[in-house]
Parts: structure tokens; sequence; C-alpha cells
């Protein structure tokens, strides 16, 4: 014992002036313990410091009560909606809310997507690197006129700019636009970017460097529907691309009208969407050649001197009298 | 003219840089987010053309010169923990002056090594970034694997029964792994839902991060009682340029991999490279943190610079990108410039910092010091995040004091990116949010 005080002695001599607690000593070799409850040189328990087990317990309580108080709290924290235009700088990395109505999609490689999205206020680009499948198989893939609620988090950058990144692709709720069944003649290019619902026969398929230009018809009329190679190249089922592309097969198209020299075409939504009708209800000889008549048609009054154009426009609007 | 202006910022940040570093606990992520709001709002006051060139240098500024605060008042950042427990060796035996200036010179080394290494960053980079880039979650699964598994072997032993000799031997081990499962449980909260308020979301990380290494660390030091003995000022270090290479080296691996590897810092890139090269020298090991820090810190930053790739690695990069896109290889060559000359400022200013410290601590009792940064802590996550980051701060400082108190590793505190970061790029983040009911 009087050697272990000795050597207590010594240790605080050694330590050049410095007084230590009492309790921040070993008793038995006399080394400097700091925080330790066991001597770590030579394993003597050290009487409990009431500072350091009082800290230790409440660290634990403070770290699971919290964390438990964190988590219940989070699963009751719905992210704020916002309006686009109220994104500043400082929204960096926020997980937030927005809705509107989806512009255009892009969808580029095997299971990503990035749709525009405009809540009247601002556009925003949404992204998702993955999820494109669950959102289809969810119903929840957005297309262009959808209106869509979509929780992701704010990134802006000053070369992209500001966008939303999709971590989770379950939070894209779809609302989705309805599209107006409508025959193809009745079409016209003042329905540009409207949704509309067609059934026609495959009547041309051209290939051209991976791209497929193919015209619907129906008794009505015809139509362009072109399907270009990125989107191909995303259909899974390859099956159902040549199923598209056969000629006399009838077929229910959902797509957006679009406009190409004049001419009204349709932008296909999806080509998986396309669904390819058992049943053959359009006569195919009574599918009109429109397109080819009208384009002779306009090449002849081309070339006609302009008096006898006139003449013969006039002559049009002059009404039939019965004698 | 915009030569001029750069070079005024980059001494004015370098010269901010330092003496803020000087206060334990302020990280020079936190300086930077509040001199950008203040930037957002009186643009006047860092012209853009000097903008990346005054945060730059106080990131040099802060990496270099944040060691003295570490050595003699506590460790405030994760990143320092290494240097501070032989860099503490050193103090009690009187020579801490030393071990700062050691460090620095690892410092001074790094950045040598950072202007070296830049034909490699242009060129073969590349090639590694779209090899690792599509892997990046196998990587930092294996860092994960590797952090774990480092807690093995721990020393043990101790005590009369065998319960006590379990319990002594299997404490700090479950320490270390409990604050990795906490702080990852706790990312998984924060990474998914915005807890603070939504115009201070680019700093959301803030409090908890402050909570995990600067309040804990205050806390740790003020309960610890430690008594610092009278620093000797020494006139020469014992360096060669052998022991400067191994540490660079070492420094160099541990540093790169933290600027390159996302949520991987500064302190889990030093203990992979202490591990990797298996220094025992102290004073290897002290110059060594110097390198990894600074490269670590500064590395992540450039990265941001090289305009084939633009890689947003670490807070400081995350912070610039909405403001600030590199076009030429030109702004690179500017902030590298940049690097150097605050760099060397830095390292000439560590001399009479750390005398300053010294004699401060000297003269009035640190645990004074320590009160005093634990308020400017408070104060600043209290009024830029209000009471939910304060709430965020107290749960992140409980599972901080963790490792603090059982003598576990702090770094482990980074799961709260790491995990969460792996989960997501490996496509499991969703199925892990819908098990905790966090979406």
């Amino acid at each position: 014992m009087e050697e272990k005080s000795e050597r207590r002695e010594d240790q605080i001599k050694m330590d050049a002036g410095r007084e230590f607690p009492e309790e921040v000593m070993c008793p038995s070799c006399g080394k400097f313990v700091g925080a330790y409850e066991k001597c770590p040189y030579c394993g003597t328990e050290l009487k409990k410091r009431i500072s350091i087990v009082f800290f230790k317990r409440s660290a634990i309580v403070v770290a699971l009560g919290g964390l438990f108080l964190l988590w219940l709290t989070a699963t009751h924290l719905k992210p704020t909606l916002i309006k686009i235009n109220e994104i500043t700088p400082f929204y960096n990395n926020a997980v937030v809310e927005v809705e509107g109505k989806v512009i255009s999609t892009k969808m580029k490689k095997k299971d990503d997507i990035s749709f525009l999205l405009d809540d009247g206020t601002a556009e925003l680009k949404c992204q998702a690197f993955r999820g494109r499948e669950k959102m289809k198989s969810t119903g929840n893939l957005p297309h262009a006129g959808d209106t869509v609620s979509v929780i992701g988090q704010i990134n802006i950058t000053d070369k992209w700019g500001t966008s939303m990144m999709i971590n989770v692709p379950s939070n894209v709720k779809v609302t989705p636009v309805k599209a107006e069944k409508v025959k193809i003649g009745e079409i016209t290019v003042e329905d540009k970017n409207k949704l509309v619902e067609v059934v026609g026969e495959v009547v041309y398929v051209r290939d051209s460097r991976g791209n497929k230009f193919i015209s619907i018809g129906d008794i009505t009329g015809r139509i362009d529907m072109p399907l270009w190679k990125s989107d191909i190249k995303r259909v899974r089922d390859k099956k159902k691309v040549e199923e598209v592309s056969t000629k006399g097969n009838e077929l229910r198209v959902i797509g957006s009208i679009d406009e190409y020299r004049g001419n009204p075409q349709i932008q296909v939504r999806d080509i998986e969407e396309i669904e390819v009708l058992k049943e053959d209800t359009i006569p195919t000889r009574k599918i009109p050649n429109y397109k080819g008549a009208r384009r002779k048609m306009e090449k002849v009054l081309s070339e006609m001197p302009p008096a006898l154009k006139k003449a013969e426009t006039e002559a049009d609007e002059k009404p039939i009298t019965t004698y | 003219m915009d030569c001029a202006l750069i070079l005024l910022y980059t001494v004015l940040g370098t010269v901010m840089g330092a003496l803020l570093s000087m206060i334990p606990a302020l990280h020079v992520y936190n300086i930077c987010g509040i001199i950008l709001i203040a930037w957002y709002a009186t643009p006047e006051i860092i012209p853009m053309v000097a903008l990346p060139a005054f945060f730059m240098s106080l990131l040099v500024s802060y990496s270099i010169i944040n060691t003295i605060p570490s050595m003699f008042f506590g460790a405030p950042d994760e990143s320092a923990v290494f240097v501070v427990l032989p860099g503490q060796k050193y103090m009690l035996q009187g020579r801490g002056f030393e071990a700062s200036i050691l460090t620095g010179v690892g410092s001074l080394a790094a950045i040598v090594i950072i202007v070296l290494l830049t034909p490699f960053v242009f060129y073969p980079m590349k090639y590694i970034k779209n090899i690792v880039g599509q892997n990046l979650a196998w990587v930092m699964l294996l860092f994960i694997t590797y952090m774990l598994m480092s807690e093995w072997p721990k020393g043990g032993g101790l005590g009369k029964t065998r319960f006590q000799k379990f319990k002594w031997a299997w404490a700090n081990l479950i320490a270390g792994l409990s604050t990795f499962a906490l702080a990852g449980f706790m990312g998984f909260i924060i990474m998914n839902k915005t807890m603070v308020p939504l115009n201070m979301s680019f700093q959301g990380i803030m409090p908890v991060f402050v909570g995990f290494f600067a309040v804990a660390g205050i806390i740790q030091n003020l309960i610890s009682k430690q008594k610092v003995p009278p620093q000797h000022i020494s006139k020469s270090i014992d360096v060669d340029g052998k022991l400067i290479a191994k540490s660079t080296l070492a420094g160099t691996i541990g540093g790169g991999l933290a600027a390159f590897i996302p949520a991987v810092t500064g302190g889990i890139g030093g203990l992979v490279a202490g591990h990797a090269t298996a220094q025992r020298d102290d004073r290897i090991f002290v110059m060594s943190q110097g390198v990894s820090k600074t490269v670590y810190y500064v590395g992540s930053f450039l990265f941001f610079f090289v305009p084939f790739y633009m890689l947003s690695r670490g807070g400081m990069a995350i912070l610039m990108k909405p403001i600030f896109t590199p076009d030429t290889v030109y702004d690179y060559y500017r902030i590298l410039a940049v690097v150097m000359i605050s760099g060397a400022l830095s390292f000439l200013l560590m001399f009479p910092l750390t005398k300053f410290a010294i004699k401060l601590i000297t003269k009035m009792d640190y645990h004074v010091v320590l009160w005093i940064a634990l308020v400017i802590v408070l104060v600043i996550v209290y009024g830029l995040m209000g009471w939910s980051g304060m709430f965020l701060m107290t749960v992140a400082t409980g599972i901080g004091l963790i490792p603090a108190l059982f003598h576990a590793r702090k770094s482990n505190a980074m799961a709260v990116l790491l995990v969460w970061m792996t989960l997501s790029m490996a496509g499991h983040g969703e199925a892990v949010l819908k098990f905790f009911r966090l979406y």
C-alpha cells in the first residue's frame, strides 16, 4: 500500500505542476485515466464518476429515445407541397411535393424516366434513374398530358438548372388524362397536342435506319404513325413491334396529335400500350387513299395557270342551280 | 483586374479561414453556409469571379489550421480524430507545438502532391471514374464492411469473473456497431424527409454533423477534465525526407480515397490508409493525417473544377454547384494556383496561431474556450434551423457521445450518409424506406 501511494505521488510529481482531480487518477498505478472506469494500464476498477455514468446513460437514452421520436415524427410528416416558382437556391436537397401537368417525357436507358412538369407557375424537370418499370406496373407511368403528383429531392446546379430527383418511384401518383376516341378522318392539324385513341389497320410500313414509318387507316381516312428507333429499343417484347408493323393488323393506338409538313400524325404514347386487335372490323378495301390523292391534287393545282385556278375555285363556290 | 481580385480574395479567405478555424467545433462547411446566405442577400460582397477562390482558400486554411484547436481544445470534426490521438500524446508530453507543425508539414506536402497529380486527374482518372462509377454501391459497401470488420479484434478480458471479462471485451465493440446502426437509421430519416425549414435545406445535414462531432466532442472534453501541461515551443522538428515521403504516401492514399468516394470522409480514409501502410512511427502517423485531411478537403473540391466530369464530392462542391460551373481547363489551373498560395500562407500562419493557442491554454482554463465554442455552435444551429434543428442536433449528440464515452470510433457516425447512399445506389433504398414506413 505504501508503495502504491508513493508511486502515485511520484506520478503526480512527474506531471510537473499539474494537479488532477483524484477521480481521474488510478489509485493503483497513479496514471491518468481520464474517462475510463477501469484503468487501461493495470485494470484497477475506479471509483465510479458520477459525471461519466450520468453522461453514458444520458447518451444512450437520448440516442434511442430521440431516434424513436424522430422516426415517429418522420412517419407522420408529409413533404411540403410547393409551387415550382417558389424554389430558391436554398431549397437545394429539400424533399418536397409538386403537382402539375406532364408536358413531355423522355426515356433513355433501361429503367429511367424523366418528364417535364408544369404546375402553372413554372416548369420543372423530374427524373428517376430507376423505377420506370415499377411505375408502369402500378399504373403510375407519367405520359404527356397526365396530371401528376410527385415527391422528390430538389437538385439545383448552375449548369443544369433546377430539377427534381425521384428517389422513391412509388411517390409518383398519376391521374391519367382521358384519351378522346376519334375517327382517323376527323383528325386535323388543329388538334395538335390532343391525346386521342384511334382504331386503324396498318396499311403502309417503311423501315429507315431503325425507325418505322407506319400509316394506319379506317374507312374515314388514314394517318401516319412514326415509331422512333429510341422508343423501339426500349420495348421489351420485340414481338409486339413486329405485330404493330405488320400490314393488315388492326391496332388500337393512344397518342398525341402532332403535325409534319402540314399533315397531322400520331406520336404514339407508348408502343407497349398499342393493342393488336384480334377481330378485323375495318374492311381493307374501304380505307381511302386520301393522302396520295390530296398530294396529287395539290400538285395539279400548283401547276395550273392562276386565271384557271381562280375559275376553278369560283366554280366550286358557286351554288348549284337546279332548273 | 480579375487576377488581382482573385488574389485579394484568396488572401482574405485564407486569413478569415485561419482565424475562424481556431474556434473549436466550428466546421468550415458551417461557415461557408452562413457566408453563402449573406452572399445571396448581397452578391456585391464577393464578386462572382473571385467566389470559388474565396471558398477554396477558406477550405485550404481550415484543413491546415484546424489541427490546432483539435489538438489543444478537443476534436471538432471526425477527420481530426486521428490527428488528435497521437497528437494528444505529444501534447501531454509538452510537445504540442511540434505535433502541430508536423501536421502542417504534412498539409504542405499534400498541396505539392495535389499539384503533381494534376495530369493523373485529367487523364487516367476519367477511365477510373467510368469503371468505378457503375459499381459505386459495391465500393461503398466495401468501405462499410471494412469499417465494421476492423472493429475486431479488440483487446480485453480484464475482470475477475467471466462476465466482467466478456463485458470489458465487448463493450466498446458493441458501442462502435451501435453507433453505426443508429447513425445509419438516422440517415434514412433525414435523407428522405426534410426535417429543417425548407429554406435551410441546403444545409439540412448540418445539425446532425454538429451533434455527432462538435457537441459530442466538446462534452467529452469537458467531462474528461484533462489538464494541459506546459508546452515547449521548439525551434526544429524531428523529420527527414524519408519520413515525409512515407507519411505523404499513406496520407495521399487515405485522403484520395475519401475525396473520390462519396460519403467517405477524411477520418475513414485515414483509417484505411493507416492500416494499409501499417506505419508505426507516431511522427509518420501525425504527419500522414495532416496529408490525408488536406488531400480530402482540397481534393474533393478540386474534382469539381475538372471540366470533363465536374465530380461533386464533399460539402463545398455541393454548396457551390447551384451557383458556379467551371467552363474551361483554365478554371482548374486558376484554382490550383489559389490552393498553392493559400496553402503556403496557411502554413506560415500556423506558427503564430499555434503559439497563440499555447499561450491561451496556459493563461486560461481551456474549458472556458470549450464553453464559448458550445454556445457559438448552439446559437448557429438555432439561428439557422430553429427548434427542429436543435432537436436533430440533440439526437445526434446522444449518438455521437456513445463512441466518445464507450471508447469506440467516431467515424462510425458517418453511416448517416454511407448506409443510405449505398442502399439507394444499389436500388434497395425504397424497400428499406417501405420497411421503416418512411415514405
